[in-house]
């Protein structure tokens, strides 16, 4: 893959041990791919860390017009185009946005790849219809693209649409799905009008999270986790709280670490890896 | 083209005079193109479908499961709705190679001809409300409550991944059609987001000829490029009104005022003014009597419960109604749910009694598909034997003979 690729992150002072670790599981599986991480809140001694800080106020105004209109979570969600621009303006020709509570555990370069020719990339919640429609109907209510994982090309239509998402999300990141929001992710629905040149990520190993782990055959070997029978690349642990392990997500609470099945093992191995990285509930 | 694509649309018989004029202006352009209209509704007398310049399918057609349900659960517009992906999927059952469907309040205004052929090469054509933004925050949210792509217009090509889709689809509308923006439904609409993550091969229609309407003239001024005009909300009774769904749009502001205009004619020319007032045919129990709107909702909230009502058209229904209060627009929800838990605990009992005499029923044939199995082998030993004793016999006779 020709051109300079990066990776970013969103996380407040409080959480960076979620951000600690998806950077340096990032790292595992990449080298020389830079990896910066937003402090949306708080201020840390930046020297120590595994990732190049970023400052809200090195955004411009737009971010801080922000903070004063939202509480901290719609804050961090709406920054996300911001930061996504600042990264390709330091001179990258994409760009990928991971949410803060993952873990990289294989090669994302293909998710990269996909942006040598697409302006836009995104993971849709579920690759195939399901059996019943409860979950489906959920989903349509906060977006059929996960907002975990965002790409973005420095091309003309990538910089128009990053644009258009920033301006939106400035004043309309909030928890309203009967008004046809839900935070940044709803407006990704419309990626599939104003993005022609729009990736549709359909690697399962890619975005693996609560909303579609009954669908994905997880299994271990080893250091290995695969996801039908293919390299797990990007595991999300969205809704998980590591002093609460018996459970997967506050999202969705009948799934278990007694039900997930070998999934179980990557969530203990996340709950490590969070500890070490100095996790405080 | 050859009958290898054809189009259709869906209307209830109030609406028979908007797929008159779409089906003329298709014809004006495309003579060649098959065109079906499905009525969703029944003609009652008022109109003699045979009579029509097009092929009338029925309701009972288009293979929509638990008909009477259907019809009961569902105002006009949701079951107009809720029957495209079943139009779509019954007209490649007649042999159809792709298809494409159209709104009836829409009119053609030049060639088709390379939608047709994006139709033919897909498994999945759809075209989204708008191709940009610049219409604001708040028409944005608002079709982002209503869902990204416009329903009015579906291409299908003959397909495995077209079928899986279709397959779904008639699913989801069979019973999620309703108009309901909190439940994250917009009639047949809202599922078709799921269209790019379900359907790899989507073809995203992005010239700005096909599927004009009032939420994205904005983007589409040059009226001489527009060949598929779709007049949605627009009442020809009402003919200054751009749309019932956008009161504030004005008609000098639309550049197509002309066009509205001469559209209004043809719909009125086509018989409107008589049509409107036609009843719909599932609007009214069995006995003629009035099915309230209120009942209709909870109805199609009841999810299986409803079973228990084999005709929900029916007195039976009628009297429950009645009892709990929702014939004189009492909407007790409580008492209406207090209702619909007895019948659950009804059903549910009823559920189990089957569950467990299947189970029984399960164990009799697994039982006398053994003994069948059994006499089987028997029969086919016994005419081995049969056999055997017949040469026996035979080469006895012989010995016996030469003896």
């Amino acid at each position: 893959m020709g051109g300079k690729w990066a990776v970013c992150t969103i996380a407040a002072k409080r959480h960076l041990s979620l951000g600690r670790v998806v950077c340096s599981s990032f790292q595992r599986h990449h080298s020389g791919v830079p990896f910066f991480l937003l402090l949306c809140e708080g201020r840390i001694e930046a020297g120590n860390e595994p990732f190049r800080v970023v400052w809200p106020d090195e955004l411009g105004t737009g971010a801080e017009a922000m903070r004063s209109r939202y509480n901290e979570q719609e804050y961090s969600y709406a920054l996300t185009p911001l930061l996504m621009e600042w990264v390709l303006r330091q001179g990258f020709d994409r760009v990928l946005f991971i949410k803060q509570e993952s873990m990289v555990t294989g090669d994302l370069t293909p998710v990269a790849a996909l942006l040598e020719t697409a302006s836009v990339a995104l993971t849709p919640h579920l690759l195939r219809p399901l059996t019943a429609a409860a979950r489906e109907r959920e989903i349509l209510r906060c977006g059929t693209y996960n907002g975990g994982l965002v790409g973005c090309a420095n091309t003309e239509e990538g910089g128009r649409f990053l644009q258009w998402w920033a301006a939106r999300v400035a004043t309309h990141c909030r928890y309203d799905p009967a008004a046809g929001m839900h935070f940044e992710q709803r407006w990704l629905d419309l990626a599939a009008a104003y993005v022609e040149r729009l990736a549709v990520v359909r690697d399962p190993g890619v975005n693996v999270g609560h909303w579609n782990l009954p669908e994905r055959a997880v299994t271990v070997e080893g250091e290995r986790i695969l996801v039908d029978g293919g390299p797990c690349r990007l595991f999300r642990f969205s809704g998980y709280d590591a002093d609460r392990p018996e459970g997967a997500t506050r999202y969705f609470a009948r799934l278990t670490m007694e039900n997930l099945g070998a999934a179980a093992v990557v969530f203990a191995r996340y709950r490590e890896e969070l500890l070490r990285a100095g996790w405080t509930a | 083209m050859d009958g290898m694509t054809a189009a259709g649309t869906i209307v209830a018989k109030n609406y028979l005079p908007f797929a008159r004029v779409l089906g003329e202006s298709l014809r004006r352009w495309h003579p060649e193109l098959p065109f079906y209209v499905a009525l969703v509704d029944e003609p009652e007398g008022l109109f003699d479908p045979s009579g029509e310049a097009f092929p009338v399918l029925a309701l009972a057609e288009l293979g929509i499961p638990r008909l009477a349900d259907f019809c009961f659960r569902y105002t006009r517009r949701e079951a107009v709705s809720a029957a495209k992906p079943y139009l779509l999927r019954r007209m490649l059952d007649m042999g159809h190679e792709s298809v494409l469907f159209l709104d009836a309040d829409m009119e053609v205004l030049g060639d088709l001809g390379p939608l047709l052929e994006r139709v033919a090469g897909r498994p999945l054509t759809l075209t989204p409300h708008t191709l940009g933004p610049g219409m604001g925050v708040d028409a944005e949210l608002n079709v982002l409550q209503c869902g990204v792509f416009n329903g009015g217009v579906a291409g299908a090509r003959e397909t495995e991944e077209t079928r899986g889709f279709l397959d779904w689809w008639a699913a989801r509308t069979r019973e999620y059609c309703r108009y309901s923006i909190e439940d994250g439904m917009h009639l047949d609409q809202r599922w078709l987001d799921y269209a790019p993550s379900f359907v790899p091969g989507l073809a995203v229609e992005r010239d700005p000829a096909y599927n004009v309407a009032y939420w994205n003239l904005y983007e589409r001024p040059d009226a001489g490029r527009w060949r598929l005009f779709h007049y949605s909300g627009f009442d020809p009774m009402e003919p200054g009104r751009v749309s019932r769904y956008w009161p504030s749009m004005q008609m000098e502001n639309t550049g197509a005022a002309e066009l509205f205009a001469r559209y209004a004619e043809r719909v009125l020319a086509a018989g409107y003014a008589e049509t409107r007032t036609w009843p719909y045919a599932f609007d009214r129990f069995a006995n003629g009597e009035a099915i309230p709107m209120a009942l209709r909702a909870l109805y199609g909230r009841l999810g299986r419960v409803a079973a228990y009502f084999t005709d929900p058209f029916g007195d039976e229904m009628r009297a429950w109604a009645a009892e709990t209060g929702v014939m004189d627009g009492d909407r007790d929800a409580a008492m209406w749910r207090r209702a619909a838990e007895e019948r659950l605990v009804k059903l549910q009992e009823a559920n189990v009694l089957l569950a467990e005499q299947q189970a029984e029923l399960d164990t009799l044939r697994n039982a006398l598909n053994g003994e069948r199995e059994r006499a089987t082998w028997l029969e086919g030993r016994a005419a081995m034997f049969e056999r055997a004793a017949a040469e026996r016999l035979a080469l006895l006779e012989r010995s016996a003979g030469r003896g």
